[in-house]
């Protein structure tokens, strides 16, 4: 979801104009409970809610073929979860458009690392050099 | 109780409305509106308390919800449930682990050196709380030129590794902590769907606590810690960062990033303890985490966590060890609920209080009086 | 470009929902649901407005299509633990059903039961109880008499018991188990 919205949506959009789309599961906006593992005693607990939109659907294209495709993801907006599930058939069944997809791929990938970069960059300028602070520290605290 | 219904205050309670608003936009001409981006990236502590105290990982409404409100935190959170009461259930993650956390803070106090190296990240730990009198007038050209130089001095990638181990898994490896057994743990409980009634389970509590409100939270907390019970942790772990959501594709049901969460986790070691005479003794922890970066707040769960523990097994002995009264206080919807219900008309109510205090002081006056003849 | 049938939009389930309200509060009228939802059958559009994933299904007789499941979204059980039922009434009951708990009767089985007509037929029933005025006469075709059976036991201990929709091709009538049935006369 690091791409912009309009653009999957418009993608979709295009992709699919003049084919037919049939909804195997109605497309719902709603939300999820997060299931998380305790650190300490290792039992699931629920943390919280986070938004879910989720849609599959089943594209026919002008040919008569058919192909699935589904989503779901971390947002309250139904119709992009249901153009991310046409974008979905479209990658996972290399249809006639797929390189347009290709192309907000890669624009996705580029912005989730420039976001790992910003994370890395946080860790690396804060990281702690014991080894700085000189040779009095021989207690055996080392943890392997 | 007893609530005059309201007519001819229609006028008034729209007036209030309008006035609110007024006041949001005082500043007219020479203001400019708050933008959503804003509130989650300048005011990112309030921001994250929202998220957590609202229970809903939902960044543009809590952004949303904190400017509606003006700033009001618990209405902020009030706002935040509200909306998600309007929404359907769809679905529950698997359980998610937060050893695949994207971190960008992580620290341990109990150990100096641990796997991975220890990371301050963004805090306000080693600040001088002296006022930056240079933000006074923070110029645009002086904000924006903080986030073109943020990578002039980069590091080449070397050995920061994308995610990193926790520190009580090695703890556990040599044998200090307590067995798991993860065979025995039943199904979260449910308090969105589960009124709490005593005893629950302990999943019970760390929901409650995870959107509870972080002052009731560090209150009950501290005193604790100031001795009215037995805690004396230490922070083996701390870590602040993004937890991948990962939910099965409806198709092929593999697992799928559907987003990521930032979340706050703290891992406690508290006294040494054996259940019993034959076993051998081990380390007791304590688990605080809550949506958002909100350290004290994680600290003060964890530390809740284990005096909980303690009064579960052993009955309570101190107000932070009563699951009752923890559980019931710390949240902030149902305790500003009904703090704020007050200033609503109560006035058959009082009617009725004060002709029995009239009638009481008439039986008490007429007593007088006949004893004396 | 998207083709949804009728009973998958939220303003038929709300039409189909005032209907259902209807019916259920007086047993014994028949609502026609088909006019409200492009003729599906009542069963699925009954379905359809009623359940989502929270809750679950039992499909006793296959009378659904695998198509339809993850459009109703609900989890399939075996009958027995389930709370929604959807089955034929033209054989005899071979099931006991949930009936519910002193403190949650709630939690017991609703049954969707298919017959053949609702409006006319040789079994004739006498209706009283909650939401009858007085008593009202049905006649319906395509009922195994084992069902009538089977309920008395199933609601002797109200609040426990069962809830009934009865639905042919068009209609459908509800039989909360508050109500009084007594037979008439019997054809099947």
């Amino acid at each position: 979801m690091a791409v912009d919205e309009k653009q999957v949506k418009q993608s979709a959009q295009q992709i699919t104009t003049g084919w037919e789309l049939r909804y195997k599961a109605l497309p719902q906006s709603g939300l999820g409970m997060l299931k998380l593992r305790d650190g300490a005693l290792q039992e699931p607990f629920y943390l919280g809610e986070i938004p879910v939109a989720s849609a599959w659907v089943e594209l026919t294209l002008p040919n008569g073929d058919k192909a699935e495709g589904a989503a779901q993801v971390m947002d309250d907006d139904k119709d992009l979860a249901e153009a991310l599930a046409v974008c979905d058939a479209v990658l996972a069944n290399q249809l006639a458009g797929h390189d347009l997809l290709t192309v907000l791929l890669q624009q996705g990938a580029d912005k989730l690392d420039a976001e790992q970069r910003n994370r890395k960059q946080m860790l690396k300028r804060t990281h702690v050099d014991f080894s700085l602070l000189g040779a009095e520290e021989g207690e055996d605290d080392e943890q392997n | 109780m007893g609530y005059v219904a309201i007519k001819g205050g229609g006028l008034a309670i729209k007036g209030a409305e309008d006035t609110l608003d007024y006041l949001r936009c005082e500043q007219g001409d020479s203001g400019t509106p708050l933008d959503m981006d804003t509130i989650e990236h300048q005011l990112r502590f309030l921001h994250g308390r929202v998220l957590s105290e609202g229970g809903l990982y939902h960044p543009k409404l809590a952004s949303l919800a904190i400017k509606q409100n003006l700033g009001d935190t618990l209405e902020a959170a009030f706002a935040l449930r509200a909306y998600r009461s309007t929404k359907p259930r769809l679905l529950e993650t698997p359980v998610l682990d937060t050893s695949e956390m994207r971190v960008t803070r992580r620290i341990s106090a109990a150990f100096k050196d641990i796997i991975g190296g220890q990371m301050l990240g963004a805090t306000t730990d080693y600040a001088l709380r002296l006022m930056r009198t240079e933000l006074l007038d923070e110029t645009p050209e002086a904000f924006r030129a903080v986030a073109k130089h943020w990578f002039d001095d980069e590091r080449p990638d070397s050995d920061i590794p994308d995610t990193f181990p926790k520190v009580l898994d090695s703890l556990r490896a040599d044998g200090l902590l307590a067995e798991v057994d993860k065979a025995a743990v039943q199904d979260p409980f449910d308090i969105t769907r589960e009124p709490l009634i005593f005893p629950v389970p302990r999943s019970a509590a760390l929901a409650t606590m995870a959107r509870g409100e972080t002052g009731s939270l560090l209150a009950i907390a501290y005193s604790n810690m100031r001795g009215y019970g037995d805690v004396h942790p230490t922070v083996a772990e701390l870590r602040v960062g993004y937890i991948p959501v990962m939910l099965p594709h409806p198709i092929t049901g593999e697992l799928i990033e559907a987003g990521e969460v930032l979340m706050t986790e703290c891992e406690i070691v508290a006294m040494y303890e054996s259940d019993d005479e034959n076993e051998k003794p081990t380390f007791s922890l304590g688990y605080g985490a809550c949506f958002g970066n909100n350290e004290v707040k994680a600290i003060a769960m964890a530390i809740l966590d284990r005096s909980l523990q303690v009064g579960m097994k052993d009955g309570p002995t101190n107000p932070s060890e009563d699951p009752e009264f923890v559980l019931l206080h710390v949240d902030g919807i149902d305790s500003m609920g009904f703090c704020t219900h007050y200033k609503m008309p109560h006035y058959v109510t009082f009617q009725s209080d004060m002709d029995r205090l009239r009638t009481t002081q008439d039986k008490a006056k007429a007593k007088s009086e006949g004893a004396k003849s | 470009m998207s083709k949804i049938e009728a009973i998958w939009l939220p303003e038929v389930q709300q039409q189909v929902f005032r209907g259902l309200m209807e019916v259920m509060s007086r047993p014994g009228k028949t609502e026609n649901l088909s006019e409200l939802t492009d003729n599906a059958s009542p069963a699925r559009a009954l379905l359809a407005t009623l359940l989502d994933g929270e809750v679950n299904l039992c499909d006793h007789h296959n009378l659904l299509d695998d198509a339809d499941w993850p459009l109703l979204q609900a989890e399939k059980v075996a009958v027995e633990h389930a709370t929604t039922i959807l089955c034929r009434g033209d054989s005899a009951v071979d099931f006991e059903p949930l009936l519910g708990e002193l403190s949650s009767p709630e939690h017991s089985a609703m049954i969707v039961l298919v017959v053949e007509n609702l409006s006319e037929g040789n079994s004739h029933l006498s209706l009283s109880g909650p939401g009858v005025n007085g008593d009202i006469s049905v006649k319906i075709s395509g009922l195994n008499r084992d069902w009538l059976n089977q309920r008395e036991e199933w609601i002797s201990s109200f609040p426990l018991g069962v809830d009934w929709l009865l639905v042919d091709d068009s209609h459908v009538m509800a039989l909360p188990r508050t109500t009084k049935i007594e037979v008439t006369s019997w054809v099947m």
